[in-house]
């Protein structure tokens, strides 16, 4: 087995990659040997986006319903046995959990420093076995439900879904991760087994190990992993061919609005960023990144450009933030706010924007921003919120992307390329606006 | 475990813990008093005076400041505790010197913080007048919005069918009311008053020497008034004005709440062992709870209990559908009465006791858990149990848990926000 390592230079981290002979691919991030949490996942390449996709069996395109990968989720953490896997999790003194995102599915455990063989056999066991029988497709769709209605109940969910819906003409961006209580409805065994068969095989599984440990020991972690690969007996399957749609440059439609709990009219106003999966990964992630420091430099709360705006109320501070999705082919960003007259916002903000990419936009706050963001990566690692350190993680990997690049590749970045993305994607024509009224 | 404690010349307490597995350095300022009318003007104080100082005199400027030393994180927070009310500010400094290239953060971003607090813009008597009523507006705008929020409503209607309109229910931002009354000269009286009378703290979490932090402190806060004594949360009075009460909203989902009052026990190894008996019942999801709503019967994404030693109560929640609301009732009710009868299975506690042992030991790293746990450990006078942070629970066995069961009272209150349905 060759091991590959790369190291973050500018935060002293390092990381192990190696490919198992199963197709799984694994990748070790030594932590700190003194904390006692070893965090390991396991996540497939298959998410709210893949709405479309190959089906390896039938060797046709299918299209699924809204929340599949969610749904399956759910149906996947139950043990070869049909036991749930969170009971099994849950005796062994584990923290077992999983989460869906728009382009992966991650399915990962949490424990103290012992018993790693055992736990990382349960979850590899778990996840590529399925148990998807009609009657756990039944129960699963009584707690799917609520937890829906939970999502329903809250307005900053309901709002970020109809501003996907607003960006996206054809890109399945625009389909909300769990689904809703109609299309989960419609749910079959057969469509989880369809992308189960497609998705779920070593051949499109990661396998991500945080671990306490020394660099000399990084080998061990990858032989015990094949060890218990080996062990399962997979068959070869070709890795899952994925649709990807070219998404048109225009948005689908303005405005959505609709009506929510809320005091005062919120706002999400958003901006389609790079879309599609042409360009290398580290292209790719280059432009992540100048998204990112983009959207930080225009809405910093810092800038003179943002207090103008409270003096002027047409923002308010303590609710004016701006956001980046993206991911496997697919970004967009933008900014939220609430305020008591939503067209006073949109156009206050739109302005605010214009000025900003014809050269406003300030190269000594775009500096420090810049340098503020080493904070951020040496805080994820500090482990202070363990759960930020997965996500980003898992997040920055599902995307295609090494994690050691990501400290030099921002420190590359120029205030022309942030200047020059800002005039390309925040065309302030080309943006849609996803508003929640109070009810009346 | 490395934790000191310490008075500045002023006589603000400072505790600090020490480890060197961090890069960052995190700080709690916080001032204590009564959870009352007055929490409104002490959330609004807190709130201004983050608009500006004599050195940075816009908010514009402080964030600058603030973002300059590799993006520290300044904001001012007000919370409860027990029948306290705290405002302050919090800090998370990059202060590891091998990223910050000789760069004086934490200095630096103190000496903001002391501006903040030491000099606010005050002219004739008052705070920026746009400042204050942008402010008072946003607060008021955060009480609608929790009004509006299920989580946040259903909470506050359990607890006001079992303390009634007590001051240890008193909402953190106070009422729409106590805002609308709010003057921009008074408020300015009241932090003058606030600052030279009320019991403050600052909770350090750091890799950086104590008597470091301790010099950094008095130096920065060189003319806060001298502040005396220490706060102390009061035992909450039980009002047990009903035991029933439903109301509906126009969710999509019913919230229940089901408790029943707990005797607090004086002792530590009691304490963990109701905290233990708590998280059989509804700490995870082996529980008895989240087992028997959500995995036997599916009917909720969630079902957990707490156990608030303030306020003298254990209870379970969960959102469900309406359908089945009675029965999640039903059997929250009977696992409550269950474990107070101490019908605890010994299998039920093994796993229990293991699960949250591997909890506290993962999470022994980090230092927001531990600050909390040191300042809610002064603050209630159970002092005795900072030392043995790190093995909490360990000497805690099956005897102990049945015993302290009896400390439950096996008088329930229920409380459900049914869901409407939204237009």
């Amino acid at each position: 087995m060759k091991l590959e390592k790369f190291v973050d230079k500018a935060l002293g981290n390092e990381l192990y990659k190696a490919q198992l002979s199963s197709g799984m691919e694994a990748t070790l991030i030594p932590l700190n040997p003194a904390v006692n949490r070893t965090m390991v996942h396991l996540y497939t390449r298959f998410g709210s986006i893949d709405a479309k996709f190959l089906d390896s069996n039938l060797g046709k395109e299918v299209e699924v319903e809204d929340g599949t990968a969610h749904f399956l989720e759910h149906c996947a953490f139950y043990d070869p046995e049909g036991n749930d896997a969170l009971q099994w999790f849950g005796k062994k003194g584990v923290s077992g959990n999983a989460w869906t995102s728009f382009d992966h599915t991650c399915y990962h455990f949490s424990s103290i420093n012992e018993n790693l063989k055992r736990n990382l056999d349960f979850l590899i066991s778990f996840v590529t076995t399925p148990f998807l029988t009609d009657k756990v497709v039944e129960k699963e769709k009584g707690v799917i439900d609520q937890e829906i209605a939970m999502y329903e109940d809250m307005p900053g969910q309901v709002i970020l879904v109809n501003l996907q819906k607003a960006l996206m003409k054809k890109h399945a961006f625009a389909r909300s991760i769990a689904g809703d209580r109609n299309s989960i409805r419609r749910i079959t065994k057969e469509y989880l087994i369809s992308a189960y068969n497609t998705f779920y095989h070593p051949s499109n599984l990661k396998l991500v190990m945080l671990i306490p440990s020394e660099s000399k020991d990084a080998m061990k972690y990858f032989e015990l992993a094949e060890e218990i690969n080996n062990g399962k007996n997979f068959s070869p399957q070709k890795a899952p061919e994925f649709v990807y749609v070219d998404e048109p440059l225009e948005v689908n439609q303005k405005k959505i609005v609709a009506r929510h709990k809320v005091p005062e009219p919120l706002v999400f106003m958003g901006f389609k960023g790079s879309m599609g999966m042409d360009k290398n990964a580290d292209e790719r992630l280059r432009e992540n990144i100048v998204s990112d420091l983009l959207v930080k430099t225009v809405f910093s709360p810092s800038s003179k450009a943002f207090y103008e705006l409270v003096l002027k109320k047409v923002i308010r501070p303590n609710s004016f933030e701006g956001f980046s999705y993206s991911g496997r082919g697919f970004g967009i960003f933008g900014v939220n706010g609430s305020i008591d007259d939503e067209d006073k916002f949109v156009n206050g903000v739109n302005e605010m924007v214009k000025k900003q990419v014809n050269g406003e936009m300030s190269k000594d706050l775009f500096d420090i921003v810049k340098k503020a963001s080493i904070n951020e990566m040496a805080k994820v690692f500090e482990l202070e919120s363990p759960r930020s350190l997965q996500s980003a993680m898992i997040h920055i990997l599902a995307s295609g992307f090494n994690p050691m690049n990501y400290m030099s590749t921002l420190l590359d970045v120029t205030y022309e390329d942030v200047l020059e993305a800002g005039k390309k994607y925040l065309d302030t024509d080309n943006y849609a606006v996803s508003v929640l009224l109070p009810e009346e | 475990m490395d934790f000191t404690k310490d008075i500045l010349g002023n006589g603000t307490r400072l505790y600090v813990y020490q480890s060197d597995l961090y890069t960052h350095t995190s700080v709690d300022f916080n001032f204590y008093s009564q959870r009352d009318e007055s929490n409104a003007a002490k959330t609004l104080v807190n709130m201004v005076m983050m608009g500006g100082s004599k050195n940075f005199p816009t908010n514009q400027e402080l964030s600058l400041a603030a973002e300059k030393e590799f993006g520290a994180i300044l904001m001012n927070k007000s919370t409860v505790i027990g029948d306290l009310h705290t405002f302050g500010f919090y800090l998370d400094i990059l202060t590891k010197e091998s990223l910050i290239s000789g760069q004086k953060t934490l200095e630096n971003t103190i000496s903001l913080l002391a501006d903040i607090i030491q000099n606010p813009l005050i002219n004739d008597g008052k705070f920026n007048e746009n400042d204050f009523e942008r402010k008072k507006e946003e607060l008021l705008l955060g009480i609608k919005k929790e009004k509006l929020d299920k989580g946040t409503k259903a909470a506050l209607g359990f607890l006001k069918l079992v303390f009634g309109d007590a001051k240890c229910v008193y909402p953190k931002n106070g009422t729409e009311e106590d805002v609308e009354k709010l003057e921009n000269f008074e408020l300015v009286k009241l932090y003058h008053n606030w600052m030279s009378s009320l019991p403050r703290a600052i909770y350090v979490g750091t890799h950086l020497n104590s008597k470091y932090i301790k010099e950094v402190f008095e130096k920065s806060f060189d003319t806060l008034p001298k502040c005396k004594g220490e706060a102390h949360i009061e035992k909450t009075p039980k009002k047990n004005l009903s035991t029933f009460f439903e109301e509906q909203d126009s969710f999509d989902q019913t919230v229940v709440y089901a408790g029943v009052p707990v005797k607090v026990p004086k002792k530590k190894e009691d304490r963990e062992a109701l905290n233990l008996l708590n998280f059989y019942l509804g700490g995870y999801t082996n529980a008895r709870l989240f087992t028997e709503i959500r995995t036997k019967r599916d009917m909720a994404y969630g079902a957990y209990s707490h156990l608030d030693l303030h306020k003298s109560l254990m209870f379970g929640t969960a959102g469900v559908d309406i359908e089945n609301k009675d029965k999640t009732v039903d059997i929250m009710l009977n696992e409550i009465g269950k474990v107070a009868s101490g019908k605890i299975t010994k299998s039920g506690f093994k796993e229990a006791k293991n699960y949250l042992l591997n909890l506290r030991l993962m999470s022994l790293h980090t230092k927001g858990k531990r600050l909390d746990f040191i300042e809610e450990s002064l603050l209630s006078g159970w002092k005795d149990q900072i030392k043995d942070f790190e093995t909490a629970y360990t000497n805690v066995n099956y005897e102990d848990v049945v015993r302290v069961a009896s400390l439950i009272k096996n008088e329930p209150i229920v409380y459900c926000l049914l869901q409407g349905g939204r237009k």
